[in-house]
């Protein structure tokens, strides 16, 4: 990589895209050549060719936590606690944080940092063994444009599930289900000016990212109002406006431990608590897992890109 | 793979530095793709702009001020100074539009290391005419490199703008495909399903 190789490079030539794989394409092609092949100065879009063609089907799922910002810090809490879940199961895992504003998921899991690390790709050990590692990534910038797409690129090649905690506002670049698996889940609780906020988002991941399923989670705030009566209303509109499913991947009840691991900072499932909150997001790593390991046909977004690869 | 950084004192720029660097951040991104730099209008009391574009149509104009934190103007009085000089060149950009007979479109975009919680507020609740936004900028040095590098990020807003308020309680009428909002027929069914499911 060219990091690694001592190089003087002015400071306007490395301000903006430092991280950028499309400059080091640029490099490496000569200048004026883009990856495909044609001339120009920018390129419109970087698809990491390498990740669609040897990724095992299956695998490298990147999963986008999104929320009206009311839900702010339950979308954290559920990102974070979920990456740590799958890092103790064993699997390789990254984190992209994309918010300033805590608590995000790099406050949470704040006292698992070391002082002095400062640089943006923060790797935290979970039970002091290295295999069981969770890559966290500051992105502030949005995840609209060629840099995001690369570092995610970069990432879900190292890593068996990238974790995105994205702002509401955000939107993803088509071609981005294209090349990876992306996997929405937006959490939502059961009032009716929250189920409202989520149909406007799902309805957004529908339109702007082509996206044919996304998951919802019911945050289940011990009133009367029952998830399965907020996923019933959600599935309706969605049938009838919109063009992707939505499924329900379970309620995640709000007690007293969720304020808790937010005013301790310290994720909740690495001190193995047997409450509901825990079993709750178990059973999201278990549909997470099992997602991630279903046939090929099986997966929309796997069927998505075989009709997009056949179009072309 | 990532390169080990670490985050440099920011006397080891100068403004000159800081200046070029954000010049080529600016020309570089997408939204100035046809900019051209020109130069700055300055104000006879409120200071001027550090970088002024314009697209090829002129029709679109931003200007860029940046705070680098040696003079000791501090961050709030640099946001108050921009948004004084803003508005003073809105008014100009306005006049030029009588005599061009074109509309003109101003954006400001103000760079500093650090932007306090009061700035954040304040720019999150800008009425929604104006078209200021925050970019801050980190010093890096980056293992490999000679020379330290100036990160530019570009900092966010959900505004609750009086339009976006007033549309809401019209029932979002107007639906565009940027930003999805609810059509009135959307609305009614969902006013349906919510006394079947939740009442």
């Amino acid at each position: 990589m060219v990091a690694s190789k001592k190089k003087k490079r002015g400071l306007e030539e490395i301000s903006h895209l430092f991280l950028s794989r499309q400059r080091i394409l640029e490099k490496e092609e000569g200048p004026g050549e883009n990856e495909t092949g044609t001339s120009g100065d920018k390129v419109p879009l970087l698809i990491d060719q390498t990740v669609r063609d040897t990724s095992p089907v299956g695998h490298n799922l990147a999963i986008v936590f999104s929320s009206s910002s009311s839900l702010f810090a339950e979308k954290s809490f559920l990102a974070c606690n979920l990456a740590v879940e799958l890092a103790k199961r064993g699997s390789s895992v990254a984190l992209i944080e994309t918010t300033i504003r805590v608590p995000n998921t790099f406050y949470l899991l704040g006292p698992l940092f070391s002082p002095d690390a400062t640089e943006p790709l923060r790797p935290i050990n979970i039970f002091d063994n290295d295999r069981k590692c969770i890559k966290a990534f500051f992105w502030e910038q949005g995840l609209d444009d060629v840099d995001s797409f690369a570092i995610i690129s970069e990432l879900s090649r190292e890593s068996e599930f990238v974790i995105i905690n994205a702002l509401p506002e955000i939107s993803l670049l088509r071609e981005m289900l294209c090349s990876l698996n992306s996997l929405f889940i937006v959490p939502t609780t059961a009032r009716s000016e929250q189920l409202l906020n989520s149909y406007r988002l799902i309805k957004k991941i529908s339109q702007q990212m082509t996206c044919e399923e996304v998951a919802l989670l019911v945050i289940d705030e011990g009133f009367s109002l029952n998830p399965d009566a907020a996923f019933g209303l959600l599935k309706d509109m969605a049938h009838k406006f919109l063009e992707c499913e939505v499924q329900f991947w379970g309620s995640i009840p709000k007690g007293p431990e969720f304020f808790r691991s937010i005013f301790r900072r310290t994720p909740l499932l690495l001190e193995n608590h047997t409450s509901p909150i825990s079993k709750a997001l178990g059973n999201l790593a278990d549909l997470i897992v099992k997602k991630a390991h279903l046939n090929e046909t099986d997966l929309p977004w796997q069927k998505q890109l075989l009709k997009q690869t056949q179009q072309k | 793979m990532a390169k080990t950084t670490f985050e440099a004192d920011t006397t080891k720029i100068t403004s000159k530095e800081l200046l070029n660097s954000a010049r080529e951040f600016f020309l570089r991104s997408e939204a100035n793709k046809n900019a051209v730099l020109v130069d700055n209008i300055n104000s006879p009391n409120l200071g001027s702009s550090d970088l002024l574009f314009v697209n090829e149509a002129k029709t679109n104009v931003t200007a860029v001020r940046l705070d680098h934190g040696i003079d000791g103007e501090g961050g709030e009085k640099f946001i108050i100074s921009s948004i004084s000089y803003y508005l003073w060149l809105k008014q100009v950009v306005s006049a030029s539009e009588v005599f061009l007979d074109r509309k003109r479109r101003l954006e400001m975009f103000l760079v500093s290391q650090d932007f306090s919680d009061s700035i954040h507020f304040l720019m999150g609740n800008l009425p929604s005419g104006l078209e200021i936004h925050l970019v801050k900028y980190r010093v890096l040095e980056i293992e490999g490199l000679d020379e330290i590098a100036i990160y530019f990020q570009h900092i966010s807003f959900e505004r609750p703008s009086r339009d976006k308020r007033i549309k809401g309680l019209r029932g979002r009428q107007e639906e565009t495909p940027e930003s999805p909002e609810i059509s009135d027929q959307e609305l009614r069914e969902f006013n349906r399903l919510k006394k079947i499911y939740l009442e």
